[in-house]
C-alpha cells in the first residue's frame, strides 16, 4: 500500500488473533475490531496513528495473555472527499463522506450532542444522572447511537465516521472508524503488515455475518468470545 | 545462538513487528536501527516480505529481541505520554507537581499538556535520563522529586523555551 497523501483515501487498520500457524488467506470481514458494544451490520477498525499504535500494543498484550499470535491488517477506502480541516461546521459536513467527531467545531459538537440526547430520550435511556455535557463520554457509552447518527437527515451521506470507543482488548478508549456493510465496496485494497505472505481477501460480509452481529449486539463482547483461528 | 536463530531470514515485516510490539514510533524505530524514516518505510511497508540485505540490521534486531536492555531509550514523542507514564492524573495538583518535576512553570505545563506544546530539548534530555534508568514509574517520581529538592533552591523556573 502506498504512503501517498490522497484526500479521498482513508487508511484503517485492524488486528487479528490466531493460534499456532498464521493462515495463508484471511478475509478482511473476519478482522473486525473487537469492541465492547458490537454494532450489527457494521465494520470497525482503528483510525489515526496514535490509536493504531495503542491498539497494536493492546493487541500484543492481549495475545501474550491468552497465548495467541496476532497480526495487523491494513486496508484503504476510496471516498469522495474525507474531512481534512480541523473544524467542520454544519454546512461543511455536506461536502464530506468521512467525518471524525474529534474534529468538529463547538457548534457541530453541540448539534451532535443534541441529536444524541434526543435519541437516548426516545429510547428511554436518558437518565437524570447521565452526564450529557461530554459528547465523547456519551459516545463511548453508546457507540450504537453514534452509528445511528449516520441515518439522520444531514448526516446520512456519511460513509465512514471516526469516534472514540472502548475495545475489548484495551481499557483506554481508542479512535475507531466504522462503516456500514453496504458501503463495503469502497474498500479498495488490504494487506497484512506483519505477515506479508498472508493474502487478505475483500469479499463482502454476507447475511450470516449480519445475523451473527445481531446475536452479539446487546451482549458485552468478552475477550473469550473473540473469534480466533 | 542456535542454528534456528542463525538461519532465520529477517524481513522488513519483522522490523515492523518489533516496532509495534515495543511501542516505538516509526521515527524512533528508524533511529534505533540507524535508518532514515524513508528507508524504514521502504523496508517495512513497501517491501515487507523481502529479506533485509544489510546483515547488521538483522544483528541489531536479534540483540534487541534477545537483550531488551540493549534497546535505545526513546524520548517520549509527546510529553503527555511521560506524564501518564509517571501515573499523574488530569488534575490541577498533578499538573503543578509535574511543572516542578520538569523544571518548568505551571503555564508551560498547561501549554505542553493541554495545547499540544512541544517540550524544549533540555526537558527531553531530562525525561530521557530518567527513562534510561529503567525505574518503575513510582521510583522515577521519587528520583525526580529528590533531584528537584537538591537543585531547585538555586534555580528559577524557565518560562518560555518551549513552543
Amino acid at each position: 500500500m502506498k504512503a501517498e497523501k490522497n484526500n479521498s483515501i482513508v487508511e484503517l487498520s485492524s488486528v487479528y488473533f490466531y493460534e499456532d500457524a498464521a493462515p495463508k488467506v484471511l478475509s478482511l470481514k473476519d478482522c473486525k475490531l473487537p469492541t465492547n458494544n458490537p454494532i450489527a451490520g457494521t465494520f470497525s477498525a482503528l483510525y489515526g496513528s496514535q490509536s493504531k499504535q495503542d491498539g497494536f500494543m493492546a493487541a500484543r498484550a492481549y495475545a501474550d495473555k491468552h497465548r495467541l499470535e496476532f497480526t495487523v491488517v491494513d486496508f484503504s477506502m476510496d471516498l469522495r472527499q474525507k474531512q481534512n480541516a480541523l473544524i467542520t461546521d454544519a454546512e461543511d459536513i455536506q461536502h464530506y463522506d468521512f467525518m471524525s467527531v474529534q474534529r468538529l467545531s463547538r457548534g457541530m459538537t453541540n448539534e451532535l450532542r443534541a441529536i444524541f440526547q434526543e435519541k437516548l430520550a426516545q429510547q428511554g435511556a436518558l437518565t437524570a444522572t447521565m452526564d450529557t455535557s461530554n459528547l465523547a463520554k456519551l459516545i463511548v457509552q453508546r457507540p450504537d447511537m453514534m452509528v445511528s447518527i449516520m441515518d439522520e437527515p444531514g448526516w446520512k451521506h456519511l460513509k465512514v465516521i471516526a469516534y472514540p470507543a472502548k475495545l475489548t482488548i484495551s481499557d483506554k478508549p481508542l479512535s475507531i472508524a466504522t462503516l456500514h456493510f453496504h458501503d463495503w465496496g469502497l474498500i479498495k485494497e488490504a494487506s497484512c503488515r506483519l505477515n506479508p505472505g498472508m493474502r487478505i481477501t475483500l469479499e463482502p460480509p454476507g447475511q450470516q455475518d449480519q445475523n451473527r452481529d445481531h446475536q452479539k449486539q446487546g451482549q458485552r463482547d468478552s475477550p473469550g468470545r473473540l473469534k480466533m483461528r | 545462538m542456535s542454528m534456528n536463530d542463525l538461519q532465520e531470514i529477517i524481513c522488513g515485516a519483522d522490523l515492523e513487528r518489533w516496532r509495534i510490539e515495543n511501542g516505538f514510533t516509526q521515527g524512533a524505530a528508524a533511529h534505533a536501527f540507524g535508518l532514515q524514516n524513508a528507508k524504514w518505510w521502504q523496508l517495512t511497508r513497501a517491501k515487507p516480505g523481502e529479506p533485509i540485505a544489510d546483515p547488521v540490521l538483522a544483528m541489531l534486531l536479534y540483540i534487541y529481541r534477545k537483550h531488551p536492555a540493549s534497546v535505545p531509550i526513546q524520548s517520549p514523542e509527546n510529553i503527555k505520554e511521560f506524564y501518564e507514564y509517571l501515573g499523574l492524573k488530569d488534575t490541577v495538583q498533578d499538573r503543578d507537581k509535574f511543572a516542578t518535576l520538569i523544571g518548568r512553570s505551571t503555564p508551560s505545563v498547561y501549554r505542553l499538556l493541554l495545547h499540544d506544546g512541544q517540550p524544549g530539548k533540555p526537558v527531553l534530555r531530562w525525561t530521557e535520563a530518567v527513562l534510561r534508568l529503567k525505574l518503575t514509574p513510582q521510583e522515577s517520581l521519587k528520583l525526580m522529586t529528590k533531584v528537584v529538592s537538591h537543585v531547585n533552591v538555586h534555580q528559577t523556573l524557565e518560562e518560555d523555551d518551549e513552543g
